[in-house]
């Protein structure tokens, strides 16, 4: 009650301040948009219901399908390639330097408390600051064991009430990240198993292995609902949500096949949903093309600060207030490596129609390939062989050892399956998004643009560790940042 | 007519989807259980595991299981705090087969593990730690492996996987050669290891090999991961040479510590054995001699446990103490001047084949219990499948500690007997026959059969715990020691390896 009452002076005393939103960042992991709202069969009730009072984006991407990647890149606001986070940070992948300007730099200076629940994971940690996190070492980490998730919430309650300024508190989930466990504490109170569900759409392969992943897969996205109801009933409660911006985001796709580690739909693609507390706006869809790079120049625009000018990205902002926002005609992604078995360097443009994805390195066979049948997904090239069609089949082998271009119809072929690079009829399409890959390659200092590069690169990390790949550093900052002059300072 | 059919066939489906919903109704005790995830092979609880395996420490060495002499805080504290078995066992009462068992949960006669100084690791039988690595762990070690010969110019060769993806190898702190991390270490900061032995006769603790193996278990228990971790933290110590760094000998009151189980008689009957190698020779220390060999021998130890501390504290502060589960053990003991004899060797004396046993994980485990059954160091590999939620390959010949651990069953009780073998016949020569023995021990009685010899040994263990007298020929033991042959032999043979299954009836 004391601290109700003091909270109050101080906000008296503190005076009108312009009132800039508070910003509540959920970030679940290893998820597509494979919920209720984007039309999964399952039901998402509370991140439908965040939908219906926010803006649903219908074509959301990260820049690379990797947990670390896809962070140091939203808190950024840069491509991997340009921060150097190119790797997981348990594999020791960091950016190439600590003074890269994020979002928690720049909220913090503006005077917001900045808080983080769950997993950073991204190297160097001190290049982010967090004026508060929870004292359980459980909740500081990626907790894949999925201990004391109704912690989460109130640690985040106790943040959120005790915050006198606006806050920042970015919450990190761990749902779905492998192990696809099918019931923690009770959530969800239904598993569903194989017989439930079909497999994941882009896989194209549906035997009972692969729905029995799918359905796991599902029960994992049903408990993660389940907490973000919990999270926004406990913003209600604080009576802070009327000035509060809830962003929610999945960090990449299903650890699935086809999916996280991949330039594919399932390794990209992700849902976004931003409802601001300030505004009543109605259920809205926006089906323009947007990235997670957008999320810190919105963040910037959401706290009134200026957006400097070398990010890649844009804020979202106008689409927030109920405007057209910029249309992006072609958006980037890319691929260097996750852990040290499967490094595959990959650069990729989509339009609204195609994508294009550059295997740099076609003479070498993709490690992780076998790697994730073998270790991650545990299926082998014998079950896609009899549960496949042989098209499907054929492309599935053509993983391993890609030809230098893919070039995909979305509209015709969604899966990605149809590799139209060397058909005659779309040879055009083919020039067109070859040269605006390489025109946002030159634009954003790509040091892979040298094949060489990417190539020693991929030699280091192949090279890198023992026998049993110990985790010692890869040495790629001596090739792609030499002069530490990849972003330009704002 | 073909939109009939699809329409059929719907109607089919349907029927099907009902009948195997009810059926699952029925099942939905099982969730979890049988839906586990098939990426992560581990138990969603599965602990780090923390395996402490010091090298050639007897059994009564630590101070809250009665060693009122050494200083040893930390260890007292995993006794009060975990589970102690009082009666556990080394499978050979020497490195190579002793850690080829422990680490494979098989006698070394089974995996053809059986020499120290083995041309190479024979892969019959996988490491736990390779399981473990193949289920989601990432295992690290410091110190030794000592599977295979490990000689300076002739460096171990690891088997083809042994699941270690941080391997800071050091055979032993004196040892020559490049394979040795530990010298080299010290060697780059411009410390010559060897010069300081030379000079002051031991290395100083900042420098020690047990200091640089808990250096190294710290880095890795520092690194940040999203996975469970095995730490194997071999140190050499205390193994002979008996040279502790000045400081920690200067503890003890040489004059007021006991002396080892010894006496006069020792010299002849013990004596008997002289020609089965290798073992050091019965003689008669003086009691200075006696003494300061015990204090040198536990002060390395003191040294261990002063380093345990810091490792447990880096758990404690990187937030992993609650999650990890921590064995103490030692691959076999040394006779310490027990009946004249020193190190280890073809010899099955309590001092060389009973080693500590600690487990400590107050978090699930059992607390301050200590347990009289008679344990192999071979259970350990099915305890750690069992806690971690591993299958357990029906060859495996050790048996899980968990019911023990976890409280469930009388601590007392576990296996009717303990077996210890020693093939090692490396460095014939014609003066003396090689070594072939194995031990058989009950709760009563040790036997102990030198193959290929007349004599063996029969020791009363609650007549003669010190095992002063050998009762082989004794004819009121005769019907005894007929009986305890029998159940060797049996247990001997049915550890035989006896090669691939049967597939068909002939």
């Amino acid at each position: 009650m004391f601290q109700i009452i003091l909270s109050i002076f101080i906000a008296i005393l503190s005076g009108p301040e312009p009132e800039r939103p508070n910003i509540l960042f959920i970030v679940s992991e290893d998820n597509g948009p494979e919920l209720g709202c984007y039309g999964a069969p399952i039901k998402t009730p509370n991140l439908d219901a965040l939908a219906a009072r926010g803006v649903l984006f219908e074509k959301a991407f990260v820049p690379q399908a990797g947990c670390s990647q896809s962070r140091a890149s939203f808190l950024t606001g840069l491509y991997p390639h340009q921060n150097g986070q190119i790797g997981l940070a348990t594999w020791k992948y960091s950016m190439y330097e600590q003074d890269i300007p994020n979002v928690t730099k720049s909220l913090h200076k503006a005077g917001y408390t900045t808080g983080i629940i769950g997993k950073l994971h991204v190297n160097p940690e001190d290049a982010f600051v967090f004026d508060w996190q929870p004292e359980d070492v459980d909740l500081r980490g990626s907790n894949f064991k999925r201990k004391k998730l109704n912690k989460y919430i109130s640690e985040a309650t106790a943040f959120m009430t005790q915050s006198h300024k606006p806050f920042y508190l970015q919450v990190n989930f761990p749902d779905a990240h492998e192990p696809f466990l099918p019931q923690v504490d009770g959530v969800p109170t239904r598993p569903l198993n194989w017989q439930n569900v079909e497999a994941l759409p882009y896989m194209e392969i549906n035997d009972s292995t692969l729905r029995q992943q799918t359905a796991d897969y599902y029960n994992c996205l049903m408990r993660l609902d389940k907490y973000v109801g919990d999270l926004l009933d406990a913003l209600e409660k604080t009576g802070k949500s009327k000035n509060t911006i809830v962003v929610y985001i999945g960090d990449h796709g299903a650890d699935l096949l086809r999916g996280k580690r991949t330039c594919y739909e399932g390794g990209l693609r992700i849902p976004m949903i931003i409802a601001d507390g300030r505004s009543n706006s109605t259920s809205k869809r926006d089906s323009n093309m947007v990235s997670t790079l957008d999320l810190y120049p919105t963040f910037l625009s959401l706290a009134g600060l200026k957006i400097p000018e070398y990010l890649p990205g844009v804020s979202l902002e106008p689409s927030l207030n109920g405007e057209e926002g910029e249309v992006r005609k072609y958006l980037f992604a890319e691929y260097h490596t996750h852990s040290n078995h499967d490094p595959y360097p990959q650069r990729c443009v989509r339009n609204e129609r195609y994508k294009l994805i550059h295997n740099l390195l076609p003479e070498v066979e993709n490690p992780g390939f076998n790697y994730t049948l073998d270790h991650v997904v545990q299926y082998t090239e014998n079950d896609i062989r009899k549960n496949a069609d042989s098209t499907i089949w054929k492309a599935y082998i053509n993983m391993k050892k890609p030809q230098e271009f893919e070039l995909y119809d979305l509209e015709n072929d969604p899966h990605e399956f149809n590799n139209l690079a060397d058909a005659s009829n779309h040879l055009e399409t083919l020039e067109l998004m070859k040269s605006k890959l390489l025109e946002w390659q030159k634009q954003t200092n790509d040091p892979m643009i040298d094949h060489e590069i990417a190539r020693k690169v991929f030699d280091a990390i192949n090279t890198t560790g023992t026998r049993e790949k110990e985790r010692t550093m890869v040495p790629y900052f001596d090739w792609m940042y030499p002069e530490k002059m990849v972003w330009k300072r704002p | 007519m073909k939109s009939i059919l699809k329409y059929c066939l719907f109607i089919a489906i349907i029927g099907c989807c009902r009948e195997i919903n009810a059926q699952k109704k029925i099942n939905q005790t099982d969730v979890g259980k049988n839906w586990d995830a098939p990426f992560i092979k581990v138990n969603n609880d599965a602990p780090n595991i923390l395996w402490i395996c010091t090298d050639q420490q007897r059994w009564n060495t630590i101070g809250a299981l009665g060693n009122p002499f050494v200083k040893t805080p930390n260890l007292d504290k995993l006794v009060k705090e975990g589970v102690s078995f009082n009666y556990g066992f080394c499978q050979a009462p020497f490195c190579t087969a002793s850690r080829a068992s422990f680490l494979t949960g098989m006698y070394a006669s089974t995996i053809h593990a059986t020499k120290n100084g083995a041309a190479e690791w024979p892969e019959a039988a996988p490491l736990i730690t390779k399981t473990l690595k193949d289920a989601g762990y990432e295992c690290g070690l410091a110190g030794k492996l000592h599977l295979s010969t490990a000689m300076a110019n002739r460096p171990e060769k690891r088997p083809v996987d042994d699941g270690y993806q941080v391997f800071h190898y050091s055979h032993s702190p004196y040892q020559g050669g490049n394979s040795n991390e530990y010298i080299r270490h010290f060697k780059e900061k411009g410390i010559d290891i060897l010069a300081l032995k030379q000079e002051l006769g031991y290395v100083p603790t900042p420098y020690h090999q047990t200091t640089w193996c808990a250096d190294k278990a710290i880095d890795f228990i520092k690194e940040k991961r999203e996975w469970p971790w095995l730490f194997s933290l071999n140190f050499y110590d205390p193994h002979s040479p008996l040279d502790p760094p000045q400081e920690y000998l200067d503890r003890y009151v040489v004059d007021e510590i006991w002396n080892p189980a010894f006496r006069d008689s020792d010299l002849k009957e013990k004596g008997v054995f002289n020609e089965v190698m290798f073992q050091s020779k019965p003689r008669k220390y003086t009691e200075s001699e006696q003494k300061l060999m015990l204090a040198k021998y536990w002060a390395q130890i003191d040294l261990i446990d002063e380093n345990l501390g810091r490792v447990i504290t880096a758990l404690e502060a990187t937030g992993q103490l609650e999650n990890t589960m921590i064995i103490f053990t030692s691959d076999h003991g040394d006779m310490t001047g027990d009946h004249g004899l020193i190190n280890k060797g073809c010899r099955f004396y309590e001092g060389l084949v009973r080693v500590p046993l600690i487990i400590w994980y107050p978090e699930k485990f059992a607390q301050n219990l200590q347990s009289d059954a008679l344990v192999e160091l071979i259970d350990l590999v099915p305890t750690i499948l069992d806690v971690t939620g591993l299958p357990k390959d029906q060859k495996l010949q050790g048996k899980s500690l968990l019911p023990i651990l976890t409280g469930k069953v009388d601590a007392n009780v576990h296996k009717s007997f303990v077996r210890s073998e020693f093939y090692d016949e490396g460095m014939i020569s014609k003066n003396h026959l090689y070594g072939f023995a194995t031990m058989f021990r009950t709760k009563e009685f040790k036997l102990v059969s030198y193959h290929g010899h007349e004599k063996g040994e029969l020791f009363d263990l609650t007549k003669d715990p010190d095992e002063f007298t050998n009762l082989w020929d004794d004819p009121r033991y005769t019907e005894i020691r007929f009986k305890l042959l029998k159940q060797s032999f049996d247990a001997t043979v049915f550890a035989i390896d006896t090669g691939p299954e049967k597939l068909g009836r002939y």
